[in-house]
C-alpha cells in the first residue's frame, strides 16, 4: 500500500500560563496508507487530539511536515467526527448531514442521493426529519458520522467519537463504523483512549506517550479485516489489547 | 414524555395554565377594589384621586371620540420602530465583535459610556438634534434597546460549542454564510431574551422622549394632563402605557418561548 499521508518530524511547543515551555509533540513520524484504519492511542495530554487537528488543518501552528500524496482540497477532503456530535439543533438530521454539501454549494442530485445512502447506512432513514434533541446520544453520533462522510472526503478523522457513549451503544457503533468502512473504504484516523476500541477497529495502532508527546511504537493488529463481535473473544484479541495496555503504563 | 403525562391527567394540565391567570386577574381586581374603597371611605376629593369608575368613564368617552388613538399609535410606532432598529444594530454589532475582537475593544468603551449615562439626561440632547417629531423618540428607543440584545448575543456567541466552531472552519464556511447559517440561528433565543429586557426600557425611553418634547404620544398626553391638572387623563395615560408595555412584553415572551424550543436544543 502506498503512503497516503506521511507525518514527518511534527513538533509543537507552547507556552503555558505560568510562562514555562511545554512540549506538546516531539518529532512525531507516522505513515497512513490509503484505505487503512489507524488508531492513535495514549494517555490524556499526549497530544493525540492535537496531532489529529493538525492533520485536519484546524491547528497550523507546528513544526515539521505533513506530506500527502494528493494535497487535500480545503473544505472538501477532510471529514471530522468530534467528541460531541456538534449537530445544529434547529436543523433536521437530513439537513445536518447535508451541511457540508451545502457549504460547498453542491445541490446535485448525486449529493442528495449520497445523503440518503449514508442515512441508510447509519440506520437513521426513519429519523431524517427529526431534530437532534429527539435522538439518543448514539443516534446523534451516527448523524455526525454521516455528516462527516456526506461530501465524500478522502480521509475521515475521528477524535474520541465514542467516548461519551455507554458500553452497549459504543459496541454497536463500532460495528456500524466497520460496516461503513466496508462500503466506503475510507482512510480513517481514530483517536481513542480505549485499547479494546483500537484493537477492534484498527489495522494499525500507534501508541503515544505524554510529556513530551511522542509515538512510542506502531503495531499492526494481528486480526483479520473482517471483524465481528466474536472477534472480541479471540485469544489474539485479548493478547494484543493486553500488550497495548502494558505499553501505555 | 411531557405530552404523555399531560394526557394522562388532563385536568391538571388545564389547571396549570388557568390557575395563574385566575389568580392574576383576582389580584388586579383586588387592587381596583382597594382603590375604590380608599376614594369612598376616606372621602378623597376627585381632583386628588378620582374613583376607578370615574376614570374608566372618562377614558371610554375619550376613546369613543378617537382622542386617544393618535397617541397610542404614536407611542407604539416609536417603540416598534426603535426596537427594530436597535435590535438589528445589536445583532450586527455582536456578529462583528465576535469575528473582529479589535472592533469590540475600540467600540465597547463608547457603547458602555452611552449606556451608563442616564437616558433621561441624553434625551434633551437627542430632542435638540432630531427635533420634536418621531425621529428623536425612535433614536432614544433604539439606543436603549440595542444594548441588551448586543450583550446577550455576544455572550451566546462566545458559548458556541467548539465542535460547531471547528466544523465551520473545516468546511470553510465563509463569514457571511456562517453568520446566516450558524451564528444567527444559534443566537435567536438570546436575542429574544435581550428583546424582552429591551422592550420595557424602550417604553420608558419613548415616554422620556415625549416628556422632554413631542407633538403626540401617551407620554406627551400625560405631561399635558399634568400641566392642566387633569388627574383623570394622567391616570388614563398611565394605564394605557402600562397596558402597552405589558402587551409588548407578553408578545416578546411568547416569541422567546417559541424560539427557545426551536433553536435552543
Amino acid at each position: 500500500m502506498s503512503a497516503f499521508l506521511s507525518v514527518r518530524g511534527i513538533s509543537k511547543t507552547y507556552t503555558a500560563a505560568n510562562g514555562s515551555k511545554v512540549v506538546a509533540l516531539d518529532d512525531v513520524d507516522l505513515d497512513v496508507a490509503e484505505g487503512e484504519i489507524v488508531a492513535l492511542i495514549g494517555p490524556s495530554g499526549c497530544g493525540k487530539s492535537t496531532l489529529l487537528r493538525m492533520v485536519a488543518g484546524l491547528d497550523t501552528d507546528f513544526g515539521g511536515e505533513l506530506a500527502w500524496t494528493v494535497e487535500p482540497r480545503p473544505g472538501k477532503d477532510i471529514g471530522f467526527v468530534f467528541q460531541e456530535p456538534a449537530l445544529l439543533p434547529w436543523r433536521t438530521v437530513r439537513r445536518n448531514v447535508s451541511l457540508g454539501l451545502e457549504a460547498q454549494g453542491d445541490k446535485s442530485p448525486k449529493g442528495r442521493e449520497r445523503v440518503g445512502e449514508l442515512l441508510d447506512l447509519v440506520g437513521l432513514t426513519d429519523f431524517a426529519g427529526s431534530f437532534p434533541k429527539e435522538l439518543s446520544g448514539g443516534m446523534r453520533q451516527r448523524a455526525a458520522i454521516a455528516r462527516a462522510l456526506a461530501y465524500d472526503p478522502r480521509i475521515l478523522l475521528m477524535d474520541e467519537p465514542f467516548g461519551a457513549l455507554d458500553a452497549i451503544t459504543r459496541d454497536r457503533l463500532h460495528d456500524d463504523l466497520l460496516r461503513i468502512w466496508a462500503t466506503t473504504r475510507k482512510t480513517i484516523i481514530l483517536v481513542t483512549h480505549s485499547v479494546e476500541e483500537a484493537t477492534y477497529l484498527a489495522d494499525k495502532v500507534a501508541v503515544m506517550t505524554a510529556r513530551p508527546g511522542r509515538i512510542k511504537a506502531v503495531h499492526e493488529v494481528p486480526l483479520d479485516r473482517d471483524r465481528t463481535p466474536r472477534t472480541r473473544q479471540l485469544p489474539r484479541f485479548a493478547e494484543f489489547a493486553g500488550m497495548l495496555r502494558q505499553e501505555l503504563e | 414524555m411531557t405530552s404523555a403525562s399531560v394526557s394522562a391527567r388532563p385536568e391538571e394540565g388545564v389547571a396549570r395554565t388557568v390557575r395563574p391567570l385566575v389568580v392574576g386577574a383576582l389580584s388586579l381586581l383586588g387592587g381596583l377594589v382597594l382603590w375604590w374603597l380608599v376614594t369612598v371611605l376616606f372621602d378623597v376629593p376627585a381632583y386628588k384621586l378620582p374613583s376607578p369608575g370615574a376614570v374608566a368613564a372618562h377614558g371610554w368617552t375619550l376613546w369613543q371620540n378617537g382622542a386617544l388613538t393618535v397617541h397610542i399609535q404614536q407611542t407604539l410606532a416609536e417603540v416598534v420602530q426603535g426596537v427594530l432598529i436597535g435590535s438589528v444594530a445589536g445583532v450586527v454589532l455582536a456578529i462583528v465583535f465576535a469575528r473582529l475582537p479589535w472592533a469590540e475593544r475600540v467600540l465597547m468603551p463608547v457603547i458602555v459610556v452611552a449606556q451608563v449615562t442616564p437616558k433621561i439626561s441624553i434625551a434633551p440632547l437627542i430632542v435638540l438634534w432630531l427635533g420634536l417629531g418621531i425621529g428623536s423618540k425612535i433614536a432614544l428607543v433604539a439606543l436603549v434597546s440595542f444594548y441588551p440584545v448586543l450583550i446577550n448575543m455576544i455572550t451566546r456567541l462566545r458559548s458556541v460549542p467548539t465542535g460547531v466552531d471547528d466544523l465551520a472552519r473545516l468546511l470553510k464556511i465563509g463569514p457571511v454564510a456562517r453568520a446566516i447559517k450558524i451564528d444567527l440561528p444559534y443566537s435567536l433565543p438570546a436575542i429574544a431574551v435581550g428583546l424582552r429586557l429591551g422592550v420595557l426600557q424602550a417604553v420608558t425611553a419613548a415616554v422620556i422622549g415625549e416628556f422632554i418634547g413631542a407633538e403626540a404620544g401617551l407620554g406627551y398626553l400625560e405631561k399635558q394632563a399634568q400641566d392642566n391638572d387633569d388627574i383623570r387623563l394622567v391616570m388614563i395615560s398611565l394605564g394605557l402605557l402600562c397596558l402597552l408595555a405589558w402587551a409588548l412584553y407578553a408578545l416578546v415572551g411568547l416569541v422567546e418561548r417559541k424560539l427557545t424550543a426551536r433553536f435552543g436544543g
